[in-house]
């Protein structure tokens, strides 16, 4: 099964809300009641959100050096010999690393949760923007149509 | 099996345990600074190097062993997390080297490869390996424990 995983700085601001424009209409809402948690794959591992039209599964992911995976992906393939049915998409946006700064605050006493609801609120004030850049992502997953036609079997000549 | 050895940037901690898995290094033997800079991507790595597999060599069960520089200290569970999704997690061992990262190393690494004044920063990275070795000896031995 193919699976489409959106990296960007944060998994739980500015990349959920990107990540969330590729799910299927009824999923939207239930992946973008986390836009704000700071729990929300905070230690950079995937997290799953549902699938899309095409039922492909979607991933969201937040990491300091997310521009890197792309180039990790390819170099663990290349080290296996084997292709994965993985598509890493990263995403960029102005003002990621202080958002994430915020939200990375928000267990401080006092400010902490004033800190995590404005770097919600200035990602939200983008939510248009953000959702209008993913909207126009173009997945290349032509190596799942490659591996599926090497697997068909050749007909006998009649 | 692949062994991947990761720290931050790919030039220290992660090619001497690399290269103490694949017996390219003695564990009981601290490497002066002249055989240091002798070994493959030793504080060589440069901005191009992050995020790529160095190849250090096959150990004794045919495992292929790589040194990986992730520009982000904590990168396990993002590592962990894509090789998962990748359906690698039969092919692709993570060993953590940050652990053993000491200041003085920290330090040396950031001004020999970030700064680039390796004349002041080399120094600092040998003392720095020094301090680490007895601890990447130990870690390489738990790993091979472990994929045994």
């Amino acid at each position: 099964m193919i699976k489409i995983v959106v990296a960007g700085r944060s998994a739980s601001l500015e990349t959920l809300l990107a990540a969330s424009a590729l799910l299927e209409k009824e999923e939207q809402t239930e992946a973008r009641l986390n836009l704000g948690n700071p729990d929300w794959g905070r230690d950079g591992r995937p997290v799953a959100l549902g699938k899309d039209r095409s039922q492909r599964d979607i991933y969201v992911m937040g990491t300091p050096n997310y521009r890197l995976l792309p180039r990790i992906k390819k170099q663990l393939e290349e080290a296996v010999h084997k292709q994965a049915e993985l598509v890493v998409i990263t995403f960029t946006s102005p003002g990621e690393n202080l958002h994430a700064w915020l939200i990375n605050r928000s267990s401080l006493p006092l400010i902490g949760s004033w800190l995590a609801a404005w770097a919600k609120r200035r990602v939200e004030s983008r939510r248009e923007e953000i959702l209008q850049q993913a909207r126009q992502w173009e997945i290349d997953d032509s190596f799942r149509r490659e591996a599926l036609a090497a697997a068909k079997p050749l007909l006998p000549h009649s | 099996m692949n062994i991947v050895y990761y720290d931050y940037g790919g030039s220290h901690t992660s090619v001497l345990a690399g290269l103490l898995h694949v017996n390219r290094l003695d564990p009981h033997v601290i490497p002066g600074g002249d055989e240091l800079m002798g070994l493959s991507f030793f504080d060589k790595t440069t901005d191009d190097s992050f995020g790529c597999l160095h190849h250090l060599g096959q150990d004794d069960q045919g495992n292929q062993v790589f040194a990986l520089g992730t520009r982000y200290s904590k990168s396990g569970p993002a590592l962990q997390g894509l090789s998962e999704l990748m359906g690698f997690e039969e092919d692709v061992y993570f060993a953590d080297t940050m652990p053993q990262v000491t200041t003085i190393l920290r330090l040396g690494g950031w001004l020999s490869r970030s700064a680039r004044y390796p004349h002041w920063g080399r120094p600092l990275v040998f003392a720095g390996a020094r301090d680490a070795y007895s601890g990447l000896a130990s870690l390489v031995e738990q790993v091979k424990l472990h994929i045994m």
